[in-house]
């Protein structure tokens, strides 16, 4: 093959590479924005919808929420960002526009807890081997030198004062975090009937205002019980809850 | 055998039936009457049997022919029964009567015709009857009607739902002295009457040139369905008349003890027959948000402030004042309203009448803003229906405009906002602009992070359940470790069997040689190393004297020392007689794992 076939096929394959690399699909997410930015929000939110289902990133959440939030469906906005604040529980960003559609919504705004920003600090699994890894560590400080017939040394001690120190925090941590994952919010833009049990014939046992969170107790066939941040309890269809970690 | 029993319980029927005689006679009592006075309608059914008693059929109607001029009215009936026994047979009998009483207002002849009615199944015949009634005396004295009457004011004609007053007025003759008065009973049911008051207002009046004692009662009626609704009033009283007192006379002229010694007599007392012609509320022009008031009524609405805060309620008041039924005014729907939720009202009225036709009703509304802004609040409206116009009337306020603050308990991240748009600008150039709460809003997140991972099912993945099971094992093996180390330095018995248990296995590697030599001498040590892990006592240089002692005192089974001694034997024979190598060791090994397993 002479230089010249060589050299030939080499601008063919790269205008080849060039060609397949524009006739690639574009990113949902970057396709969303741009939707969004030309006012577009139907095509925005069935693009970030896209996003969402690809990678699940919490800005395709967030930035799907403000989209809800424009077509005038509110109470999915707020469940959109609640999702988005989980997934970035440190973004203060997230937080102020979650915060601001739930006041539109007429929910009082909740100052996080600091205990619950804590338990963020550091993700579920994490808190979880930290946990595991301690409580070991204490049995062991605490078998082994009896078992030995050895006193203690400072080393161990200090091990040992770790090892509870760890597990006071990381186990009420863990806790948190797995709660909040028990939790959801109310995705219906109308106020809905909460039922003593879990059928829809079953008499009203309190109202759930859209968007508000609420905290799972159990679950029946098309049913979730649920208590609200309004501290009402009772049956709501899962067409009218979605939990967090769905 | 049904076919039987059936024909047998018909033919009893039938005899029975063929066996007791029923008459029917009617008549008037008295026959002949003045003007104005009730005589009785009597039907007189009586039943005869000689083998049973019979029993009557209670009757509760009867199809008597209108005469003109003859009213019938306040019918009850009576049931007697009778046993007769001449010459030892039974005759037993059942009378029912139905009594009506019967007026005329005219002079005249009045027959009620002969008709029919069914009776326990069959027909009977009621014969004519017939009342004379006569032209009253000059001199004739009252009659009981005419001293003692009820009359009701009531309308022609009212709408379903539409309140109004009536007065029950009950005359007595000023020559009637009345002594009790029952509870009023009504025929009315097509309205709902409001119960009767407790007092009475009394009163005279003169009519027909009679002086009357009336006593009044105000009643309110509701017509509930449409049509000619009649409507009827009775009271059962106790009253002693005048010629009561004058039969009741003495010899020596009538005194003051006769006033309260006189007889009384219980009369029913009527309202004349009225009926009251209900109309249906017309279908034409009836707005949406009509909700049955009817009256003539005016409207105001208030709310309690103009400026509240987001979640801070204010309330809305719907005043009715006016008159009409109130007790059936509820309280408008209030249309749903973006930035505002609103509860169901509570009602109050106050009455400026004793009937409550008369008053202001008073509807309050809670309403929560839930946005902060200029809000507007839902525009009122009530209808009601004019039953002097015969037309609806709708009522509307214009909608109230409320400012709305933000909540006094703001979002953390508005809060900063908040604070950072009252920060100090620089003085020269602005170089910051602080963004508006909506642009900060609108804005999208233009990096995707993936963002923590949300496990849901933690405690029951693999992560959890591997990190326990091998936390677990590293702690037994530690410990098991740890304990065996200090039995190495803390034994000496359990360190010479350590050691033993060590010097026996590579003992009995070396004696799978073929070389005999080696066998022999690896087969004794092994015994020797063998006694000692078992005895935990040094045996490891003993001869078979030593070893055989050993095994007496640990209770090793005679056979087992003798193949001990018997292989130590061969042994020794190998050793001192020189035999060659390659000799047949296989029952030496043998015999070796026998001892080796028993110890």
């Amino acid at each position: 093959m002479s230089s010249f076939d060589r050299t030939l096929t080499l601008y063919v394959l790269t205008a080849i590479a060039a060609f397949a690399a524009t006739s690639e699909p574009e990113n949902p997410f970057q396709a969303g924005i741009e939707a969004y930015q030309t006012a577009d929000y139907k095509m925005a939110k069935a693009e970030f919808t896209a996003a969402v289902a690809l990678d699940g990133t919490a800005a395709a959440h967030h930035n799907l929420g403000l989209v809800h939030f424009k077509l005038n469906a509110p109470a999915e906005a707020v469940w959109q960002l609640e999702r988005a604040q989980l997934l970035e529980p440190f973004n203060a960003d997230y937080r102020y526009k979650l915060e601001a559609v739930r006041q539109e919504l007429g929910l009082f705004s909740d100052s996080t807890k600091w205990y619950t920003l804590a338990s963020a600090a550091l993700p579920t699994k994490i808190w979880l081997i930290l946990a595991t890894v301690s409580f070991w560590l204490l049995l062991a400080v605490s078998i082994l030198p009896r078992i030995s017939d050895t006193k203690l040394s400072n080393c161990l001690k200090t091990l040992s004062v770790i090892s509870i120190g760890t597990l006071i925090v990381s186990i009420p941590s863990l806790w948190i975090n797995l709660g909040l994952l028990q939790t959801g919010t109310i995705i219906t833009d109308e106020a809905v009937s909460l039922h003593a049990a879990p059928a829809s014939a079953a008499p009203e046992s309190g109202t759930a205002r859209p968007g508000e969170r609420a905290r799972i107790l159990d679950q029946h066939n098309h049913f979730y019980e649920i208590e609200t941040e309004g501290q009402a309890t009772g049956w709501i269809s899962k067409d009218g809850f979605r939990p967090l970690a769905d | 055998m049904h076919l039987r029993n059936a024909f047998l319980l018909f033919a009893l029927l039938t005899s029975s039936t063929l066996l007791a005689e029923i008459r029917v006679s009617a008549r008037f009592e008295p026959t002949r009457v003045p003007t104005g006075s009730t005589s009785k309608y009597i039907v007189e059914i009586i039943e005869t049997d000689k083998q049973t008693k019979p029993t009557a059929e209670r009757i509760t109607s009867l199809p008597i022919p209108s005469d003109g001029g003859l009213t019938l009215r306040n019918g009850h009936t009576s049931i007697s029964q009778s046993t007769r026994i001449i010459n030892g047979v039974s005759e037993y009998s059942s009378t029912q009567q139905l009594i009506i009483e019967a007026v005329a207002s005219t002079t005249g002849s009045f027959t009620i015709p002969t008709y029919i009615f069914e009776y326990k199944g069959g027909r009977l015949q009621a014969p004519a009857a017939t009342l004379t009634v006569v032209e009253r005396a000059a001199d004739a004295a009252p009659t009981v009607d005419e001293l003692i009457f009820l009359q009701a004011n009531v309308p022609e004609q009212l709408y379903v739902g539409q309140t109004t007053v009536i007065t029950l007025k009950l005359y007595v003759s000023s020559s009637v002295t009345l002594r009790g008065l029952n509870p009023l009973e009504r025929r009315a049911d097509g309205f709902t009457v409001s119960e009767m008051p407790a007092e009475s207002t009394e009163s005279v009046e003169m009519v027909n040139g009679i002086r009357y004692r009336v006593y009044s009662w105000p009643l309110t009626i509701t017509p509930i369905s449409a049509g000619p609704q009649d409507l009827n009033f009775q009271f059962t009283l106790s009253a002693q008349m005048p010629n009561q007192q004058n039969t009741r006379g003495s010899p020596f002229g009538g005194g003051l003890l006769d006033n309260f010694f006189g007889r009384s007599e219980r009369f029913n007392i009527y309202t004349p027959p009225t009926q009251i012609e209900v109309l249906a509320l017309p279908s034409e022009g009836k707005p949406e948000n009509y909700s049955g008031a009817i009256g003539q009524f005016n409207m105001q609405v208030s709310a309690d402030s103009d400026s509240t805060r987001v979640e801070e309620p204010i309330m809305l008041s719907l005043k009715l004042s006016g008159s009409g039924n109130f007790d059936r005014i509820k309280g408008p729907e209030m249309p749903k309203t973006r930035g505002w939720r609103n509860y169901k009202p509570e009602s109050t009225f106050k009455p400026n009448d004793l009937q409550s036709l008369k008053g202001m009703k008073r509807f309050d509304y809670v309403f929560i803003p839930e946005k902060a802004g200029s809000l507007k609040l839902p525009e009122v409206k009530f209808s009601y229906f004019d039953p002097n116009t015969e037309k609806y009337v709708e009522l509307s306020a214009p909608a109230l405009t409320t400012k709305v603050a933000p909540s006094d308990r703001p979002a953390g991240a508005t809060a900063a906002a908040l604070e950072a748009e009252q920060q100090d600008s620089p003085p020269a150039i602005n170089l910051t602009k602080a963004l508006s709460p909506e642009e900060l809003l609108n804005t999208l997140d233009y990096r995707p992070r993936k963002g923590r991972e949300l496990e849901k099912n933690l405690l029951s993945s693999p992560l959890f359940y591997g990190l326990n099971s091998a936390a677990f094992l590293a702690l037994t093996m530690s410990g098991l470790v740890i304990y065996r180390r200090k039995r190495l330095h803390q034994n000496a018995d359990y360190v010479l069997a350590h050691q033993a248990k060590q010097a026996l296995k590579v003992t009995v590697k070396e004696s799978q040689s073929n070389d005999a030599a080696v066998f022999y001498r690896c087969a004794q040590d092994a015994i020797r190393l063998a006694a000692t892990v078992r005895i935990k006592h040094n045996l490891r240089s003993a001869d078979f004297a030593e070893l055989e002692v050993s095994f007496k005192q640990s209770q090793v089974a005679d056979e087992v020392i003798e193949q001990a001694r018997s292989l130590f034997n061969e042994a020794d024979n190998h050793r001192f007689s020189g035999q060659s190598p390659s000799t047949d060791l296989q029952y030496a090994r043998t015999q070796l794992s026998t001892i080796l397993k028993a110890l």
